[in-house]
């Protein structure tokens, strides 16, 4: 989509809206023009002495159009620019609303910081460009026209007079405004610059203490922001011209009418009441016209933020429901991987390939290997997390791919590796995946978690907020938070990945044990390190190098003698050590 | 981009005497410039009143012209004539129309005015990135100065934020801020003095609309203020939302909570949204009134004066000036809500700046003791330290002799690299002492322990730069062929040999264009470079392709010749390489001895060695 027929299709959705507000604005380009008209009224009574009662009259007439004016001005400014935050606030809804279609591979690609501008810089300059600028482009050319056909009216000469620096000043201003552009582009190329040296002295830090750069850092740093300081002052040159040639503008239109129109009196051919007229106009306008220069680079600011924003809006989401869709309410946990290998998008190595097994309803499948030996890629395609290819796994006999991706996941829960906790209280964490789940649950799913304890321990217990990311918690807590937020929905299939690494040995030993209990009838994958989570298993997996190395039951894979065996023997050893003080 | 959003939501106070009192010394050197930018502010003000004169006075002419031909220049000025200097101003030397003669007047005048305009914003710009310049310069130089503890809690993107976007904000309080509204009341000021010094009872008519505008403006101003608040708490809650659930977007998806967190969002939204529809209305009211009272103004004037016109008591000239002159009295008060936006957001950074200055900085002592002759001797007695809670080092004592090789092992967390960050006091310890040559490390300054001392993180850390950069970490007094030698004795000169730029080739960010193992190398060739008389090295536990490997071994190999040295070891080689190593665990050393002594002894160190290299030596 151009950003053209995006910005379209929002002011479709709001179309009374902008009706509304194009009118309104006619209906104040006409009282703008009331104004001069009716000053000029007042003041022609001045040159005859006998109309002092009419004085009073055209004032009052002055006074209407003011008040009419005012009212129109407040009417048109309030329906547009309420319209811009309606369409702001649409435009946020959907960019959230398509965030949370988009797969991982999109945020793996495009990081946090570069989402977040586009959500928050590119939005607001849509916004400005639809509020301001649409209404500037709405109305300055009616209240110029509406003006200069009054002007005309009364003296074509003196319009003319006054009229022409107006066309030559907007070009000034424009390619003023190149210049303009130029500066703070180069200004705002050095504060990045500045904000690279701070990067990379603060990134660097360790080597800089250590090898007392201070100095030097010091140095290289004072030659960034000298060099912005500099720019700064281009820039502040740039401005401060700028502006006094924008204000020249209505000077050299008055000194026509002071010039111009006074040799026109002179002559005979104009009255005073029409240089007032014409000094009305001129106040008047000036303000309006500036605004007519800047909504160029409003306008392609936001046509810019519009096409920036299209950019995430236009992502396909790749994983979604098809159309082929197999009418299902869930899953029961029947899983089975036939020949699945996997490739990373950008990557060339396959991370899987060829995996092949099944997992029968209340099976426990232990999944051990090497750092990236494809375990934690394994158990995040079963939720489909990451693309699925075609046949490969199948739920309850049916390809994953066709199953409801709501259907899918509302009947999984997966702790991830990286316990990630939302800034709420510890219960909002925990009912995370069901919102109205009742405190007993949730109370419930802490014991087995086994926080319930240390949550009690807390004075605001289950309230207590957890902090951005769970910061105010220990690894170990947020691990078990994220397991007690799995374990609430009573899910048909189970996955921990590695989700317990920062839970000393002895507590996940007795998680599992209780886990082993309760999982009647479920099926649970636990990816672990420690082979103590997965000796209790129906089934464990080792992969090696994206591949089924050796598969068996803990006591099958000791006697093979195999991979399996010699990572059992180095763990004993460390926890030998362990104790061994 | 970070945007320190939580800190949003504790949006600071307008104004701050005690912000602008700590602001002051910044400017202090530049108040030059601040009192000709003020001082500037009236001359500008009488320059803009001088063409709404130079109208009514042509006005005055043309309506006498039209009544008699030969009027004096008295009579032309009328009661403009009590402004000093407008009758002798506005007579026409000979050879000029009075039109012409004013019309150039004013051309003069508007360009005069124009020119201060210009020289007032420069000004005030200078001051503003002249005093900025001068902040950022301390806070980077505070920043150098604040300890290790620091740096690990505070991100780098918050301080990177600090730096730049923070103090740029508060420059703009000198562009758009108070300084600014300064001008704009004085101005306001002096255009009602001259009012009613020309007519003060034509003056008390054309301010009769002032008081209600006033009271209209406090309580808009006043709303919108409220509304603004609300506005920006609003934000900081929604963009804290949209950030939180693009980082965890994956616990969203996986737990199927799309739908609930839309709806939350929407709400969070759309009650933003009516805070801006609030602002809206109010903001809306505020501008139109500034415009209706304008014209009010100028219809009770046209009429109260009209009827003096009518009784020959006034001449149409004064109508005009009063006219002219109120309208540039209203004028400022359409920017005063931009104004105080700008001084709202100015505030707020200006006050996380500062806190980031009064974050205390490493104690330094004043008379560091000098070593007059570098041994190389280092003592730990019985020194612990923990990072927070957590203990790290628990009553640690050992002794090395110049000139020994000590190697570190252990397990994971056992307080290994800490020694060697201690050594170089990048931390300090909470119990007992750290000596070199039986001088205690505290005594000494940072500087002249760290000459002696070079230490080899895990984490190698290139900086952008070339590579001699890099190498040389910018010491003047080390010399290209210094550089050389030192990459030629670790190897790195291999790695410089297949770069087209050799030692000018740039580092992109982190080193990304170089391997791991290249990295290493590089590492190594810096330390050596800046000659240290002891090394303390943390060996980096990557895995290297083998033709590297064994660059690598051989570079500590020679690295480690004559030196006294410290190695957090994971190779082998390493640990063979040492004269004494010390087996460390929870934050204690259990063992020491030599290879072979700690082989026999088969204790801890055994049980690491089966675990470690036992399996890479089958292999």
């Amino acid at each position: 989509m151009t950003p053209i027929t995006r910005l379209l299709s929002y002011v479709r959705r709001v179309p009374g809206s902008y009706a509304l507000g194009a009118a309104l604005t006619v209906v104040y380009a006409g009282c703008f023009q009331l104004v001069p008209l009716s000053v000029r009224n007042l003041v022609g009574h001045f040159e005859s002495p006998e109309s002092q009662p009419s004085l009073a009259l055209g004032a009052l007439w002055v006074m209407g159009a003011a008040l009419l004016l005012a009212i129109f001005r407040m009417a048109s400014r309030m329906v547009l620019f309420r319209t811009a935050r309606e369409i702001e606030f649409q435009l946020r809804n959907d960019l959230f609303h398509h965030l949370q279609t988009l797969p991982q591979s999109f945020f793996a690609r495009n990081r946090t910081g570069d989402l977040m501008s586009r959500g928050v810089n590119d939005i607001n300059s849509i916004r400005l460009f639809l509020g301001m600028g649409l209404m500037n482009i709405f109305q300055t050319p009616v209240l110029i026209l509406g003006a200069l056909s009054v002007m005309m009216w009364v003296d074509w000469r003196l319009t003319l007079a006054v009229a022409i620096p107006y066309p030559i000043f907007t070009f000034v201003v424009r390619l003023y405004g190149r210049r303009l552009h130029a500066a703070s582009l180069a200004t705002q190329e050095q504060l990045g610059e500045v904000s690279t040296a701070v990067q990379e002295n603060a990134a660097g830090v360790l080597v800089a203490r250590a090898y007392h750069m201070e100095d030097r850092e010091r140095e290289r740093f004072e030659t960034e922001n000298e060099r912005l300081y500099r720019r700064h002052m281009r820039l502040a040159i740039v401005q401060g011209l700028m502006q006094p040639t924008i204000g020249m503008l209505p000077a050299i239109a008055l000194l026509m009418v002071l010039l111009v129109g006074g040799w026109r009196v002179e002559a005979g051919a104009l009255s005073q009441k029409d240089l007032w007229l014409f000094y009305i106009y001129v106040a008047m306008l000036t303000f309006p016209t500036f605004m007519l220069g800047w909504v160029f680079a409003l306008a392609q600011r936001g046509l810019a933020g519009l096409q920036r924003l299209g950019e995430v809006l236009d992502w396909v989401p790749s994983i979604r429901d098809r159309p082929d869709v197999e009418p299902m309410e869930g899953v029961l946990g029947r899983v089975e991987v036939e020949n699945l290998s996997f490739v990373y998008p950008d990557r060339e190595l396959k991370s899987l390939s060829g995996i092949h097994f099944r997992a029968r309803p209340g099976q426990t499948i232990g999944i051990v290997g090497r750092v990236g030996s494809g375990k934690s890629t394994l158990v995040n395609l079963i939720p489909r997390v990451l693309e699925v290819p075609d046949g490969t796994i199948f739920m309850d006999g049916v390809d994953v791919n066709r199953v409801p991706l709501l259907a899918l996941r509302s009947s999984i829960a997966m702790v991830p590796q990286e316990s990630f906790l939302f800034s709420t209280s510890l219960g909002e964490n925990i009912r995370f995946g069901c919102p109205d789940a009742p405190l007993e649950e949730v109370r419930d799913a802490a014991r087995r978690a086994h926080l319930l304890d240390e949550i009690e321990d807390l004075p605001f217990g289950l309230e207590t907020p957890v902090g951005e990311r769970g910061i105010t918690l220990s690894g170990g807590q947020r691990q078990r938070v994220a397991l007690a937020r799995a374990l609430i929905l009573d899910p048909a299939i189970l996955i921990l990945d590695d989700a317990l690494s920062s839970v000393d040995a002895i507590t996940e030993e007795s998680i599992l044990k209780d886990l082993r209990r309760a999982r009647e009838g479920r099926t649970c994958f636990i990816v672990a390190h420690r082979l103590t989570a997965v000796r209790d298993a129906d089934y464990i997996l080792v992969l090696e190098d994206g591949e089924l190395a050796e598969e068996g039951t803990h006591a099958e894979l000791l006697r093979k003698g195999g991979a399996y065996a010699e990572l059992h023997r180095q763990q004993r050893l460390e926890a030998e050590i362990e104790a061994g003080d | 981009m970070e945007l320190g959003l939580h800190e949003e939501e504790a949006v600071g106070k307008v104004y701050d005497a005690r912000l602008i009192q700590r602001l002051w010394p910044f400017l202090r050197p530049y108040r030059g410039l601040l009192i000709a930018a003020l001082l500037l502010v009236p001359v500008r003000a009488v320059l803009e009143s001088v063409p709404g004169i130079l109208i009514g006075v042509a006005l005055n002419s043309l309506s006498l012209g039209a009544a008699a031909d030969a009027a004096s220049s008295e009579t032309v000025g009328g009661m403009l004539a009590r402004i000093p200097g407008v009758t002798a101003l506005t007579s026409p030397p000979d050879g000029f129309s009075v039109i012409a003669w004013l019309a150039l007047l004013f051309g003069i005048f508007t360009l005069l005015s124009l020119g201060l305009e210009f020289a007032r914003m420069l000004a005030m710009a200078w001051l503003g990135q002249s005093g900025m310049r001068d902040l950022r310069s301390l806070l980077f130089d505070h920043v150098q100065r604040l300890p290790m503890s620091f740096f690990d809690r505070y991100p780098v993107g918050r301080l990177v934020t600090r730096l730049t976007n923070d103090i740029e904000t508060v420059s703009e309080m000198f562009t758009g801020g108070v300084v600014a509204l300064i001008g704009d009341l004085l101005l306001m000021a002096f255009f009602a003095c001259m009012l009613f010094w020309v007519d003060p009872r034509l003056a008390a008519v054309a301010m009769g609309v002032v008081p209600f505008l006033a009271v209209a403006a406090t309580i808009f101003r006043w709303k919108v203020r409220q509304a603004f608040r609300e506005v920006r708490i609003k934000i900081a809650r929604l963009n804290t939302h949209l950030q939180e659930t693009i980082s965890g977007m994956k616990v969203v998806q996986l737990f199927a909570r799309e739908a609930r967190n839309l709806a939350d969002f929407e709400e969070t939204n759309s009650s933003h949204r009516d805070s801006w529809f609030r602002s809206i209305r109010y903001d809306a009211l505020l501008s139109s009134s500034v415009e209706l009272a304008t014209n009010l103004t100028i219809a009770l004037i046209l009429w109260y004066g009209g009827n003096a016109v009518l009784g020959r008591s006034l001449e149409i000239g004064v109508l005009f000036v009063f006219v002219d002159w109120m309208r540039r009295f209203f004028r400022p008060m359409q920017d005063l809500s931009a104004r105080y936006s700008v001084m709202q957001s100015s505030m707020a950074s200006c006050e996380r700046v500062f806190e980031l200055l009064d974050v205390e900085p490493e104690s330094s002592n004043d008379a560091p003791t000098r070593l007059a002759e570098f041994r190389g001797e280092v003592e730990f007695d019985s020194v612990s330290f923990a990072y927070g809670e957590e203990t790290v080092l628990d009553d640690v004592s050992f002794r090395i002799s110049p000139g020994e090789r000590v190697a570190i092992v252990g397990p994971t967390g056992a307080g290994k690299t800490t020694i060697l960050k201690l050594l170089i006091r990048l931390y300090e310890p909470q119990r007992g002492s750290i000596r070199i040559d039986g001088v205690d490390i505290r005594e000494l300054s940072r500087r002249e322990l760290r000459t002696h001392l070079a230490y080899v993180p895990q984490d190698v850390f290139l900086f952008t730069g070339d590579l001699k950069y890099n190498i040389s970490l910018g010491r003047p007094d080390i010399s290209d062929a210094q550089v050389g030698e030192a990459a030629a004795v670790v190897h790195a000169d291999h790695v410089v040999h297949r770069l087209p730029n050799g030692y000018g080739q740039q580092v992109l960010e982190r080193g990304l264009n170089f391997s791991a193992g290249e990295r290493q190398l590089l590492s190594f060739a810096r330390a050596l470079a800046q000659q240290p008389q002891i090394l303390l090295l943390d060996e980096a536990t990557a895995n290297v392709d083998t033709q590297t490997e064994a660059l690598i071994q051989d570079a500590l190999h020679q690295l480690l010749q004559g030196k006294t040295s410290i190695v957090v070891a994971h190779r082998l080689s390493t640990i063979q390489d040492v004269d004494r190593i010390f087996v460390m665990h929870h934050g204690r050393i259990q063992e020491t001895g030599t290879h072979e002594t700690l082989l026999a002894e088969r204790g801890l160190y055994w049980r690491l060695y089966q675990l470690q290299y036992a399996g890479a030596d089958a292999a």
